[in-house]
């Protein structure tokens, strides 16, 4: 298993796909960044996926930190209850 | 709310049982779903939500003629016709009402209070809907929720789910096409109690909005969340003998009769005038009402009242007259619109005097308007405590004692209860379809329920600084011989307040060659140097015996205060001393007012034989209750005295110890109201003049008495000084020197002077706590004095240097004028001292003049100041001062 931690990058209009090529990369780390500063809005159907992607992480025991959510977003994935799940870095 | 709905919700929120785990993984699925829409919502613009709504409400309008067919075949209760007329307000009125509406961001700007209101959603909303207005209820609250950002699940009456399950299918499926988060509206499929009792206690949910009866009120409010709870209601209508009858009788039945009288606002009981009272059962049974005789009276009781509950029977609710005609056994004709049923009173052994949803309506024959209200005040409390009343009368007396006895959240004036109290048809009430009854039916309100209920408001509040002041007297005259200066204003009768001494002295002989030639003078002698409140009022006799048009305050302080207090009770003889003198902490807001408005008697001129108190330019006044063994403090602006004649001549023969103490006392304003929390720069200019000339001038007043322009640069010091105090007031030093003065006979001044170089140095340090000030930014004091330090030309290189320059520089100056440097050097012994300590420390914390001081005085700093004052020397020491900590 790497330690080094991978940054994958979120495309705003691809949140579910990026996030479902995401999972895959969980059995090989210990430690996965995703980079969301181009996300602005997030709608149920991304948010659903974000909700999806934390629950696999946590069953792997992978450490996801996202990086660059911008304030609504995280007051969305507060209000979502999921910001337990990550660690966040700006 | 019917029976049915009583009975089977009245349990919540205790059912036996809780969900099954599928039940509850089931439900579970509902509030997430609800929960990611409502997070999603959040980043929503006004636009967005103002989309979708107008989308929803035009969905609305399209299906209000299927929605009501579902209903109507669903619950088989009321009126398709009617039905569709209520989908339609429930989505037309209400968009009309909201369209304009901001509930997104900034929803409201008050400049004027400097606050913002903003929006924030509540997040989930849980809501129980009734039978009886099915799927308008369902189409309200949606729209309602989406224009404030909400999710709702929905859990309908197990009688009407199927139509409010389609009208929620509608909305979501509107709402979700234009934009809207999944999920924001779902519907708990087969609804038991155990799920909304689950639902109702789940911490997701933000908000129980229950509409129904008292169970379902009950139930939401025991839930232990925030909840809208909008209950029954028993409409009382008062049909006054001014009413316009062809009006009112047809507004009742319009009421009564629509959706078949399912509407909880709708009419009940009907209180007649005994006047009127022939006329309008004639006038109901001519358009369409069936007035039942005692017999048939009967009859329905037994029908539609269940006996063993007394509310009304669930088979009757929402059917037509008709057809209860025809179960009770009347013989009706076809076209009945109304079945009306004469009572004797309110309550068990009057079934009919409670809520019938349905179109049975009681009336009552009162012989008085006395009656009358009584009667309606026992509908009222028979179940509708809080929901709605109605009366129909032309005397505004009537309808406004009706207002004030009955309880209800809608008090109708002639129109229709039901549609009256939907609003926005009849009047200009918010439109809803949910009644807020207040606390008389357990309410949190008793609005009409609508967006402003569906949100958290938030107040952004910015720092105001409230409105400062400049107070001072119209006219000044200052430097030697002002006096004559008195000849310009013309007088009738003029008293002179004065004392012995003064008299003896010579000065009021000064003081009449100055005044306008016709003047008539009248010498009121003050004997004590503390006047009291006997002196006063023989003083005030004199002035309204001479009827006075003026009044001269020749002396010090005390001589100036009592004329102010004369003047006060000789143009308002009503004010109360006692009531005036009540303790207060800003004096713009306190809670006593000063006579207002009043005509002015007299001018008040204050010529000032002393260098100390500027009593000729403040607004203070105090004054001695023997009796009681206690001082009393005025303070008001309209104390202050109208003319100030500042004149040196009258200060050159003071003796030593009284120019010593005065110009201590002065210099005590000065600095006190320099560090004042409600300083300003208005303030600060004479608070640092007057230090300035204190140092300057003050040494060489004491030590060489005749030296005129030292006499004259105090004499201006004292009145500048009091400028700054009257408008900055004073601080802790003053609150000490009170309470020691009072309880040790020491000269204010002295007293003043004994604690002065503690407190600067307490002042300069770090508070222990912070006195709450919106005047004053950051903790500024020790800033100040290191200001008076450099305009002193004191010297010192940092903040702290220069404080304890200062100190020094005052400490030296007291020394120069000879003042004792501790209270120990006045030969109050020290256990005497300890003893008075406590009785010191409360009445220092009680004295209104440390309100402004920049740090907030601690009980146990008060008894550390006072020991350090007994101490003395070499006790004022900066040990806290931190500038770069502040």
């Amino acid at each position: 298993m790497e330690t080094n931690t991978l940054c994958l990058k979120i495309d705003a209009n691809n949140v579910i796909a990026d996030l479902k090529q995401a999972e895959e990369s969980l059995d090989a780390r210990q430690e996965l960044a995703l980079d969301f500063s181009g996300v602005t809005r997030i709608d149920s159907p991304g948010l659903q996926a974000v909700q999806r992607f934390g629950h696999r992480a946590e069953d792997k025991k992978t450490k996801v930190a996202l990086r660059g959510v911008s304030v609504n977003v995280y007051k969305t994935l507060k209000l979502a209850r999921l910001t337990s799940r990550f660690s966040f870095e700006n | 709310m019917i029976a049915t709905e009583r009975k089977e919700r009245a349990q919540l929120p205790l059912p036996a049982e809780g969900p099954s785990a599928e039940r509850i993984a089931y439900l579970e699925s509902l509030v997430s779903q609800a929960r990611i829409a409502a997070a999603v919502f959040t980043q929503f613009t006004q636009e967005d939500v103002d989309r979708i709504v107008k989308a929803m409400v035009l969905a609305g309008l399209e299906q209000a003629q299927h929605l009501a067919r579902l209903a109507v075949e669903e619950t088989r209760l009321g009126v398709m016709e009617d039905k569709v007329i209520k989908n339609m307000v429930a989505c037309e009125f209400v968009y009309n009402h909201i369209k304009d509406k901001r509930t997104v961001g900034v929803i409201r700007d008050i400049p004027e209070r400097n606050v913002l209101e903003m929006a924030e959603p509540i997040g989930v909303l849980f809501s129980l809907t009734p039978i009886t207005n099915p799927t308008s209820t369902v189409l309200f609250k949606c729209i309602v929720a989406i224009k404030t950002r909400n999710a709702v699940i929905f859990s309908p009456h197990p009688k009407a789910w199927r139509c409010c399950a389609e009208a929620v299918r509608i909305m979501r499926e509107t709402a979700v096409k234009h934009g809207a988060p999944e999920g924001v509206f779902t519907c708990v499929e087969s609804p038991t109690l155990p799920d909304n009792a689950y639902l109702m206690h789940h911490k997701d949910v933000g908000l129980i909005d229950a509409t129904g009866g008292p169970g379902v009120v009950t139930a939401a409010y025991s839930s232990g969340k925030p909840a809208l709870g909008v209950g029954p209601g028993n409409t009382p209508v008062y049909l006054e003998k001014t009413g316009d009858l062809n009006t009112a009788i047809v507004d009742i039945i319009i009421s009564k009769t629509f959706d078949n009288g399912t509407i909880c606002a709708s009419e009940q009981t009907v209180v007649i005038d005994d006047e009127t009272y022939d006329a309008a059962l004639q006038k109901f049974a001519e358009l369409g009402a069936h007035l039942c005789n005692e017999k048939e009276t009967k009859l329905l009781e037994r029908t539609v009242i269940d006996p063993q509950t007394g509310f009304m029977q669930p088979m009757a609710v929402g059917q037509k007259a008709t057809d209860i005609a025809r179960f009770v056994g009347l013989s009706v004709k076809p076209n009945t619109k109304l079945l009306i049923a004469e009572i004797h009173g309110v309550g068990r052994e009057h079934p009919l005097s409670v809520e019938k949803l349905f179109p049975v309506l009681a009336v009552y024959r009162a012989k008085s308007v006395s009656e009358a209200l009584k009667t309606c005040i026992d509908v009222n409390h028979a179940g509708g405590l809080g929901h709605t009343a109605v009366i129909f009368s032309r005397n505004e007396q009537v309808i406004r004692e009706f207002g004030n006895l009955i309880n209800a959240g809608r008090i109708i004036v002639n129109s229709p209860g039901a549609i009256g109290a939907l609003g926005a048809v009849y009047n200009d009430l918010v439109p809803t379809f949910s009644f807020g009854c207040g606390t008389g039916g357990g309410n949190s309100t008793t609005d009409n329920v609508n967006v402003q209920h569906y949100l958290n408001i938030k107040r952004v509040a910015r720092r105001t600084q409230n409105h400062m002041w400049f107070r001072v007297p119209n006219q000044i005259f200052f430097n030697m011989n002002a006096v004559e200066n008195l000849s310009q204003f013309p007088s009738e009768t003029t008293i002179i307040v004065t004392n012995p001494a003064l008299e003896q002295f010579g000065h009021v002989d000064i003081v009449r060659r100055h005044m306008c030639p016709k003047t008539h003078v009248h010498v009121c002698i003050i004997p004590d140097a503390e006047p009291e409140v006997k002196v006063i009022e023989q003083g005030v006799e004199a002035l309204n015996f001479y009827q006075a048009d003026q009044i001269i305050a020749l002396g010090g302080g005390s001589m100036i205060d009592a004329a102010k207090i004369m003047k006060l009770k000789y143009e308002s003889p009503e004010a109360d001393l006692e009531e005036l003198a009540a303790p207060f902490l800003d004096l713009r807001k306190r809670v006593i007012e000063y006579p207002k408005g009043r005509a002015q008697r007299a001018r008040l001129v204050a010529i000032p034989t002393t260098s100390g108190t500027g009593s000729e330019v403040t607004p203070f006044a105090v004054l001695t209750d023997k009796d009681r063994g206690r001082k009393v403090t005025l303070a008001d602006y309209s104390l202050t005295p109208d003319v100030a004649i500042v004149d040196p001549q009258f200060v050159m023969s003071m003796p030593k110890g009284l120019t010593a103490d005065t110009g201590i006392d002065c210099l005590t304003h000065a600095l006190e109201a320099g560090v004042s929390n409600y300083a300003s720069a208005y303030t600060d200019a004479n608070a640092m003049q007057a230090i300035r000339l204190v140092f300057k001038y003050l040494p060489t007043a004491f030590a060489h008495p005749h030296d005129e322009e030292a006499r004259c640069m105090m004499h201006n010091a004292a009145c500048i000084a009091a400028m700054a105090f009257s408008n900055a007031s004073v601080g802790v030093n003053h609150a000490l020197a009170h309470a020691f003065g009072a309880r040790f006979h020491v000269a204010h001044g002295k007293a003043n002077a004994l604690m002065l170089p503690h407190v600067m140095a307490y002042n300069a340090a770090v508070p222990t706590k912070f006195m709450p000030s919106p005047y004053t930014k950051g903790y500024i004091a020790h800033k100040k004095y290191a200001t008076v330090a450099d305009l002193l030309g004191l010297g010192g290189q940092t903040l702290q240097e220069k404080v304890e320059k200062l100190i020094a520089a005052t400490e030296q100056l007291l020394d120069q004028l000879g003042f004792p440097r501790s209270i120990a050097e006045l030969g109050i012994p020290r256990d005497e001292f300890e003893r008075a300590i406590p009785e010191m420390v409360k009445a220092a914390f009680d004295d209104p003049s440390w309100r402004s001081n920049p740090r907030m005085p601690l009980m146990q700093e008060l008894v550390e100041l006072f020991w350090k004052a007994y101490e003395g020397r070499g006790t004022a020491r900066l040990a806290a001062v931190q500038p770069q900590a502040v």
